[in-house]
């Protein structure tokens, strides 16, 4: 099983039903909850459409600021994640035709010049942030590296492999519970080993 | 009151075994309910969630090229800008629901109302004739020729007894014949 799986797996989790449900009730508890777990991979989405840091974080926003005004009409016909995406998909094209038409307008004397007006924002941001995620994953690998066997196999099966505890439990022979309690205990060594870095 | 550790903690699992289930979606749909209640209503657990999420991210590779310190907060509060912008403009049609609908204030206003009516009627009724007399005194009526004057007669009278003679045909066939256009002597 690769990543993609694993996303799926969290993907088609039915708590976002509930979640949505909340909301839909005016509970933006509920909404922060699917933020916070969706952010990073919108966040990624959107960048790979808009190069403009500033930009991908408007665009981001934006995203789940229409997310929200729009969840009366989502009718949970397709998953939460997938009617998100498509948000952010037509948000980042939207965000590339005006600023191209802006550019058109701000630069009338160089319209000739097609490969100027076409193209996007100046790529990327500071080299810090650039290395902020870098870091983190370096960050990570390393604590897991620390880690005991039986907690650093526990959570590569269900973040790499995306396997259901189940699955894990059958594979390390022990029982669901134990499989539970080592997850989340490598996942606290984890965040712990995390902490000073995205407190910074 | 003594301030529990992380370890403390993790060992009563007041910190978050369930969260990290919760996260997995690996429960029964009673502790769901119950785990997406107490999260609804809990900043830091929704904080730590996301820390759980970013490990996860980090691990396979998906973490986005720039990430956001506390983005979800920032939604929040813009989430919470729209609110208030949303609400003002609620407020204002709420408002003027009350005043519309509520039985003192509509009355009040349909009782104005009906005052500046009737106030405004007897202004105009008192000033009509007036005005007409007024008009009727400077207005220079200039005489019509004699040769104009039977122009014109002789256009009405074609005109009546055009009229007249296709009556029958114009008219709705409802209407009772000696009420539809007649002809007429001056």
């Amino acid at each position: 099983m690769d990543g993609e799986a694993a996303i799926e797996g969290i993907v088609s989790d039915r708590s976002d039903r509930m979640l949505v449900r909340r909301a839909k009730a005016g509970e933006v508890g509920a909404f922060d909850i699917l933020v916070e777990k969706y952010q990073n991979r919108i966040l990624h989405l959107v960048n790979r459409y808009v190069s403009d840091r500033s930009a991908v974080h408007d665009v981001a926003q934006e995203t789940f600021i229409k997310a929200w005004q729009g969840l009366r009409r989502f009718r949970g016909e397709s998953q939460f994640y997938t009617w998100l995406f498509r948000i952010a998909v037509n948000t980042a094209k939207n965000h590339l035709t005006a600023s191209r038409r802006r550019s058109e307008q701000q630069l009338p004397q160089e319209a000739d010049d097609e490969q100027t007006a076409a193209e996007p924002p100046s790529a990327a941001g500071t080299p810090e942030q650039e290395a902020q995620a870098a870091e983190i994953e370096a960050a990570v690998n390393q604590a897991i590296s620390e880690l005991s066997e039986e907690l650093r196999v526990a959570i590569t099966l269900r973040e790499l492999e995306g396997m259901s505890y189940d699955e894990i439990a059958y594979i390390m022979k022990c029982p669901v519970g134990t499989v539970r309690s080592r997850i989340f205990r490598a996942r606290e060594a984890l965040d712990e080993k995390l902490e000073p870095l995205l407190r910074n | 009151m003594a301030v529990k550790t992380r370890e403390e903690d993790m060992r009563t699992d007041a910190g978050g075994e369930w969260l990290s289930a919760y996260l997995d979606a690996e429960m029964t749909p009673v502790e769901r309910h119950q785990s997406t209640r107490r999260l609804c209503g809990d900043r830091e657990a929704r904080l730590r969630l996301g820390r759980y999420q970013l490990i996860g991210d980090a691990i396979r590779g998906d973490l986005p090229e720039h990430l956001e310190a506390g983005f979800a907060n920032q939604v929040l509060q813009a989430l919470a800008r729209e609110q208030t912008q949303a609400d003002e403009r609620h407020w204002s049609l709420r408002e003027l629901w009350y005043w519309l609908w509520h039985p003192g204030p509509s009355v009040a206003l349909s009782g104005a109302l009906s005052v500046l009516a009737i106030a405004g009627l007897w202004f105009y009724m008192g000033d009509f004739p007036e005005e007409a007399s007024r008009v009727e005194a400077g207005a220079h009526v200039v005489p019509m020729s004699a040769e104009a004057a039977a122009q014109a007669q002789e256009r009405q009278r074609m005109l009546h007894s055009y009229l007249a003679a296709h009556a029958q045909a114009a008219a709705p066939p409802a209407m009772i014949p000696y009420i539809q256009l007649v002809d007429y002597v001056e």
